[in-house]
């Protein structure tokens, strides 16, 4: 079942084309990565899907909600996450996580059983009171995604999770990922980390606006004559 | 020399950097002069027009003249003729008139044979301006008798004048900084500190993710607005209980409606606070724009350290519809005078007006820029 679907979408700024009638679709549950240069389009397209930039042409839907109309119930629908990080930098671990569970209208219950439930997966439990700005990189990427899956929602949009992480911490955020992927939320990322790109179920090369290639890491590779997604990544480079 | 070559370097980088930044070339260039063209009109203690009515009982050539020559003194304007007593607390307590003139049966009779005088009534809720106003008053009296003496007799008696102080007959001080130091207060916290707030989510970025949250922006100005209302509020109630205790300044008027003044006030400060918020980038940018258009005209062309009536004609009516001009009047009103819902109604309709017209600007300054940051 599609849980996004557009049909030649496209989104201007001046006479610069950000977004070139694009057509897309995404199953539900699986793992979409979306690969590209600086200014290929990848985080205008995501700001159209998330419901938060309106698109100049084209039409999508985002869980059944339409992404020009009906923007405030697609963002009941999502958590996102960005390449930086923008926690509430005075306020301890714990305090981030009431926060946005409270703007998520989950209950005292509701949160504490996710908390408790995500605490046990991710490194967080021990930093619980300390400050957002005194947790280490990793931990900071790591409290960014707990808070974007916190309210387990049915879409996760992460635009670079793991920019500039060591790859321990990448590895950590990757098994996060697997994980809420497996419980049910489709995921959609954009990054430029190309071995991540083989984590993907499936692949969306993009290039001046327009997507250039799709499927899977198997079919892309194919694509660059076997000689690997790099290949076919510097083919796409203006 | 290549300390100056790199100074040199520094200033030539400095100078492109400001050439290109709209917001700096307008501080820079613009800002200075429309100062002080707009605040030199602003500042003047001279009495312009002020307005008053007169209760003329005695109705002779010898009184109208009277009242002829208050009126042709630019300190002075006639608002027309009263015709009871109990018609002058009502003038002066609806505030559109700050000095009534009684003028007796047998004023012009007596003047002939005895000492004459009259009765002049004078708003001291200002009380800096009542004391101009009695200060002008003794410049046209002495001339008036100056020349009825040359028209009628050398012998006529001076006409002698009586001022009663109405509202603040003690001309207290202290009332003079009260209402113009709450209102800063009130625009420091309720337009500057909530503004500050808006514009750091920007800067640190949390807006991206609150912005992709069931939260829309209502909603974020709402639950921040609420705290700076709080501390506004907590504020105001303490002021209101030291001026009290220790000024001995009681609101004559009734408490709800001194609290309804304040509220819309604060709700104004918010909003004109939020417009900035939205449309400026940078802290520094909302710093200047707050001091620019909301602490400068407040303090300045509100009436607290100038008051309105004494301000050149051609920046007057600015001054009147500036929120600080009408809290101020507004809270004289009702703290002095006890004035109600009627004779509040401009300050109130006018505040409100500006508040929804800045929250439906700050509103289309949020689409526009608060979302594209994310």
């Amino acid at each position: 079942m599609e849980i996004i679907t557009t049909h030649e979408l496209g989104k201007s700024f001046g006479s610069l084309k950000a977004v070139d009638r694009v057509s897309m679709f995404v199953e539900e549950g699986e793992i979409l990565g979306i690969l590209g240069a600086n200014g290929a389009g990848k985080t205008t397209l995501i700001k159209m899907l998330c419901g938060t930039l309106k698109p100049n042409e084209g039409s999508g839907q985002v869980a059944g909600f339409d992404i020009a109309a009906e923007s405030g119930s697609i963002r009941h629908q999502i958590g996102y996450m960005s390449q930086s990080v923008s926690l509430l930098e005075n306020m301890t671990v714990t305090e981030n996580i009431e926060f946005y569970g409270s703007i998520y209208r989950m209950n005292r219950k509701q949160l504490t059983t996710r908390w408790n439930e995500l605490q046990g997966m991710v490194n967080l439990g021990s930093h619980r009171h300390k400050l957002a700005s005194e947790l280490p990189s990793g931990l900071r990427q790591m409290l960014a995604f707990v808070i974007s899956v916190l309210h387990s929602p049915r879409l996760l949009f992460l635009d670079e999770p793991t920019s500039g992480l060591d790859p321990l911490s990448r590895t950590d955020i990757w098994q996060q990922i697997y994980r809420t992927a497996y419980q049910g939320t489709t995921v959609v990322m954009s990054t430029h980390y190309l071995d991540e790109a083989w984590y993907c179920d499936r692949l969306i090369l993009m290039e001046n606006g327009r997507i250039k290639a799709q499927g899977s890491p198997e079919y892309l590779d194919s694509l660059a004559g076997g000689k690997g997604l790099v290949q076919l990544f510097f083919m796409s480079q203006p | 020399m290549n300390r100056i070559t790199i100074i040199t370097s520094i200033a030539k980088k400095e100078a492109i950097s400001i050439s290109r930044d709209k917001f700096s070339m307008l501080i820079l260039l613009i800002m200075p002069a429309v100062i002080v063209v707009m605040f030199g009109y602003a500042l003047s203690f001279e009495l312009n027009e002020i307005p008053f009515t007169v209760l003329d009982q005695d109705n002779t050539p010898m009184s109208q003249e009277l009242v002829e020559y208050m009126h042709i003194s630019p300190a002075f304007y006639f608002n027309g003729y009263l015709n009871q007593v109990e018609e002058i607390y009502a003038s002066l307590s609806r505030g559109t008139e700050k000095l009534v003139l009684f003028i007796p049966k047998g004023f012009s009779s007596q003047a002939m044979h005895n000492m004459t005088e009259v009765d002049l009534f004078v708003d001291a809720t200002d009380p800096l301006m009542a004391t101009a106003i009695e200060n002008n008053l003794a410049n046209i009296f002495r001339d008036f008798t100056s020349r009825q003496t040359e028209k009628y007799s050398p012998d006529i008696q001076a006409a002698g004048y009586k001022v009663s102080y109405l509202f603040n007959p003690d001309l207290k001080n202290q009332v003079v900084p009260i209402p113009g130091l709450l209102m800063i207060i009130l625009v420091l916290i309720s337009a500057i500190m909530l503004s500050l707030s808006i514009n750091r989510e920007k800067e640190l970025g949390t807006n991206r993710l609150l912005m992709l949250t069931p939260a829309g922006i209502h909603e974020i100005v709402a639950g921040k607005g609420m705290v700076y209302l709080g501390i506004s509020l907590f504020h105001l109630f303490s002021i209101w209980v030291l001026t009290e205790w220790i000024f001995n300044i009681h609101v004559a008027g009734s408490p709800a409606m001194f609290i309804l003044i304040c509220l819309v006030f604060i709700f104004n400060s918010m909003a004109l606070g939020l417009l900035i918020a939205a449309w400026v980038r940078t802290e520094l940018e909302l710093l200047v724009g707050c001091w620019f258009f909301l602490f400068t005209p407040n303090l300045f062309l509100s009436g607290f350290i100038f008051p309105v009536s004494t301000m050149a004609q051609i920046i007057q009516p600015l001054a009147e519809i500036s929120p600080g001009a009408s809290f101020i009047e507004a809270y004289r009103g009702v703290v002095f005078r006890a004035t109600g819902l009627t004779e509040n109604a401009w300050a109130l309709i006018n505040l409100t007006i500006q508040s929804t017209v800045a929250y439906g600007l700050a509103r289309i300054g949020f689409r526009k820029n608060y979302l594209k940051r994310i």
